[in-house]
């Protein structure tokens, strides 16, 4: 496959391409692609280990890929220029480079290696944070400290934020306040944010895409609401015939088109399928011979159904 | 005047578009009336703008709102009528009668009976 050429990516925040990545004999990323539209919204989905943090850090530049390759409006993430740096803001998992200092001094410190620095902006969201600028960041809570980490992240103003869980571990008030703020970001500055998490809800509030981490792939990249749109969960009668005949390995997608997953959990059987009619529902019930009952679902059974 | 759940299967800016609609056919965002901003109502909510305006575009392109220059989005369709209000459930209470076979006198019947009732 050839390289795409500069013209068809340079607008692109963000843009990983095919990217592998091995640790040992295990591999993590296995042919990523993800690329960011200019001022999206995108939450990123994947079950623990699915190799999240691993496609932040080589997207940012922290990893080199072992083919394929990750860039940063248009030019390459690993060892990119100063130039580009500046226009990315990025805040890890964790946080301990700058924990012995004080959150005021830490922030001053950062503030130093940029050209241009809004002490206002972070000024106003430490406030709202009730981040103490005197305390250590280490004797902060580890709320708190993911605050002040995300406060050193957004001085620069980067056009690019990028956040690896960054409400893991606030409570669900600073989760919210720290919602509001991503979307004041993305307003001010048409900020374009990419941000993992597994709190779906937060994800279904803010993020207008989603892109789904599954084996070592972006399984989904699009519009949430196409998603809800599209897929739906049917539910069958817990029936013993239709569990056997699942069982026995009768492929359900033989039966159902646009088939996704399915999942049998006690007595529910649960089938994930996309672009559902009346006609696909009769040809189910003929099928199995018990009723069908098909949900539009939010994104916590959308993301379980899309993982299965 | 929104109320939105995040984790419905039904999409955000449906949902918006959904109470729009509704509002306007009950008569409680009457023609004339502006919408908040794409802005104020995203801040509001707590959503992407992104899907407020996509909800926008929705309402302007099924002819509920015109977007005017400078002022933002302006009520344009009607409250409906009365009979237009009730022409989903009269529509399907008859499908529903037909099907089960039942005689118009008897349906009228049942109805004058609730109607008593309530």
């Amino acid at each position: 496959m050839m390289e795409p050429s500069n013209s068809t990516f340079h607008e692109n925040p963000l843009f990983v391409h095919k990217v592998r990545k091995q640790f040992g004999d295990q591999m993590v990323l296995d042919g990523a692609t993800l690329r960011l539209q200019p001022g999206s919204i995108t939450g990123l989905l994947g079950r623990n280990a699915a190799g999240k943090t691993t496609l932040i850090r080589t997207a940012v530049g922290l990893l080199s890929p072992d083919h394929g390759n990750a860039y940063l409006f248009g030019t390459p993430a690993f060892n990119a220029p100063a130039s580009i740096r500046q226009r990315v803001g990025y805040v890890a998992q964790k946080f301990d480079d700058l924990a012995h200092l004080r959150v005021g001094d830490a922030i001053e410190l950062v503030g130093s290696f940029y050209d241009r620095w809004d002490h206002s902006l972070v000024e106003r969201f430490r406030r709202e944070w009730q981040v103490p600028e005197s305390k250590r960041i280490s004797k902060l809570s580890h709320g708190q400290q993911q605050k002040a980490s995300i406060l050193i992240a957004i001085g620069h103003r980067p056009e690019l934020l990028i956040l690896d869980e960054p409400v893991a571990s606030l409570d669900p008030v600073a989760r919210h306040d720290f919602i509001r703020a991503l979307l004041e970001l993305n307003v001010e500055i048409n900020q374009t944010i990419l941000f993992s998490s597994h709190i779906t809800t937060d994800i279904e509030r803010v993020a207008a895409d989603i892109a789904i981490l599954h084996q070592g792939i972006i399984s989904y990249h699009g519009s949430l609401d196409q998603l809800k749109e599209q897929v739906q969960c049917l539910y069958l009668r817990p029936d013993s015939k239709v569990i056997q005949q699942i069982d026995r390995g009768d492929n359900l997608a033989r039966h159902v088109e646009g088939y996704i997953s399915c999942r049998i959990d006690g007595q529910r059987v649960q089938v994930w399928v996309r672009d559902w009619d009346d006609e696909k529902r009769d040809q189910l019930r003929d099928a199995f011979g018990v009723p069908v009952h098909a949900e539009h679902v939010g994104l916590e059974d959308l993301f379980m159904g899309m993982t299965s | 005047m929104f109320s939105i759940q995040v984790h419905s299967g039904v999409p955000i800016y449906r949902q918006i578009v959904e109470q729009v609609v509704r509002s306007v056919d009950a008569g409680q965002l009457p023609t004339g009336d502006l919408l908040p901003s794409v802005r104020v109502l995203a801040s509001e909510l707590g959503v992407n703008p992104m899907t407020v305006s996509r909800a926008y575009s929705q309402l302007e392109s099924d002819s509920v709102v015109e977007r005017k220059r400078g002022v933002g989005m302006v009520v344009v369709r009607k409250p409906l009528k009365p009979q237009q209000h009730l022409q989903p459930v009269l529509e399907q209470l008859v499908a529903d009668a037909k099907q089960l076979g039942l005689s118009e006198k008897q349906v009228v019947q049942w109805v004058r009976q609730y109607w008593k009732r309530g």
